[in-house]
């Protein structure tokens, strides 16, 4: 597969003959990395899976009025994190659960969950991300995993890169004492 | 990713002192077999789903339905208002709830002895439901309202202090 840049995937699915292949070209290069960002977020594959399939299908009712100015990268990472985040409140409604309760839901699934092929290390990380406030969880899994500038950051979250930054630290400080104690 | 943001993440978290700062940064996931190949194909199928949808979604003929429907909760929706305002008159339809001119027209056209009538109905529901004596304290003296305006004035006040409702003290002139 030919590897297109963000806005000639754009050029060619606004202005080609065919939107269907140029979208397709937009969603084999972004499945993987949206696929994990909300993963880390739901924890579960099928809840992943329909989460992202939710996102592209968004991503393609708007893309035709999609002007570039946040740029194609951040503007899918906003949809997904705000489509993992309604699934998570989505949850949290229809089991009347507070989000805490939603959340150590999650690390139960985590310790049964089949397929995490990580080792007892990555494990214990992921136990200690779900402690972490909603917000804080997501600005680390998106700078630690997915090595996301605070500039990128700033525009997923519409949050400054200074709070940003704070956030980070201090939900790298908080994931540290867990896995020291 | 590039390899400048890689590095200031090491760099960031080797300032905090980080044991994170080892790690490859996989989060240990795993996917079924052939997901990712898969995938495209299931988001294609959805978008097409979507589009048979939308395009039968609405059918002219269903709008012409539509319009009967749309009309008939436009009236229940008036029938519950105007319900809600007539509850909202029976339980507070005193005086100082109602446009004034409408009860100063009224005013303006009864004579001195339905005013007087008037002030003895309203001193009997004030007896009946014991409350102060209207005439004690509030019966103006002979002169001081002998304008219409200042009759009005004097009852939208006393009906005010009462709570009483104007089709009551209307209908006591009957």
């Amino acid at each position: 597969m030919a590897h297109y840049s963000d806005d000639e995937l754009l050029e060619l699915f606004q202005k080609g003959d065919n939107p269907d292949y140029a979208f397709n070209l937009i969603v084999r290069k972004y499945q993987q990395p949206l696929y994990w960002h909300i993963r880390r977020m739901v924890i579960v594959h099928e809840d992943a899976d329909d989460t992202l399939q939710d996102v592209f299908v968004k991503a393609w009712n708007a893309l035709e009025n999609f002007r570039g100015d946040s740029g194609l990268y951040t503007w899918l990472y906003r949809i997904a994190t705000n489509e993992a985040l309604t699934f998570l409140k989505k949850k949290k409604t229809r089991f009347f659960l507070p989000l805490l309760d939603v959340e150590s839901q999650l690390a139960e699934r985590l310790e049964s969950e089949p397929l995490l092929d990580g080792n007892a290390m990555e494990k214990k990380i992921q136990k200690a991300i779900l402690t972490l406030p909603e917000k804080q969880r997501l600005v680390f899994n998106l700078r630690y995993y997915d090595e996301m500038k605070y500039e990128d950051m700033s525009k997923v979250l519409d949050t400054s890169e200074g709070a940003l930054k704070a956030s980070y630290h201090h939900a790298v400080k908080k994931i540290e004492k867990i896995l020291t104690s | 990713m590039e390899k400048e943001t890689r590095n200031n993440i090491r760099k960031e978290l080797q300032e905090l002192g980080s044991q994170l700062e080892g790690h490859s940064g996989q989060a240990g996931f795993g996917v079924p077999e052939g997901y990712f190949d898969r995938l495209p194909q299931a988001v294609q199928q959805r978008i097409s789903a979507g589009r048979q949808h939308q395009t039968r979604r609405v059918p002219a003929f269903a709008l012409g339905r539509l319009v009967p429907v749309i009309a008939s909760i436009a009236l229940l929706i008036a029938v519950a208002f105007s319900f809600f305002l007539l509850q909202t008159g029976t339980e507070n339809g005193y005086l100082t709830h109602t446009d004034e001119s409408v009860y100063e027209e009224y005013f303006a056209l009864v004579s001195e002895y339905d005013r007087s009538l008037l002030l003895e109905f309203a001193s009997q529901q004030a007896d009946a439901e014991g409350l102060p004596s209207f005439r004690e304290g509030f019966l103006p003296d002979a002169g001081m309202y002998s304008e219409d305006d200042h009759v009005v004035e004097y009852f939208l006040d006393m009906a005010d202090y009462y709570g009483f409702n104007t089709s009551d003290l209307i209908a006591g002139l009957d």
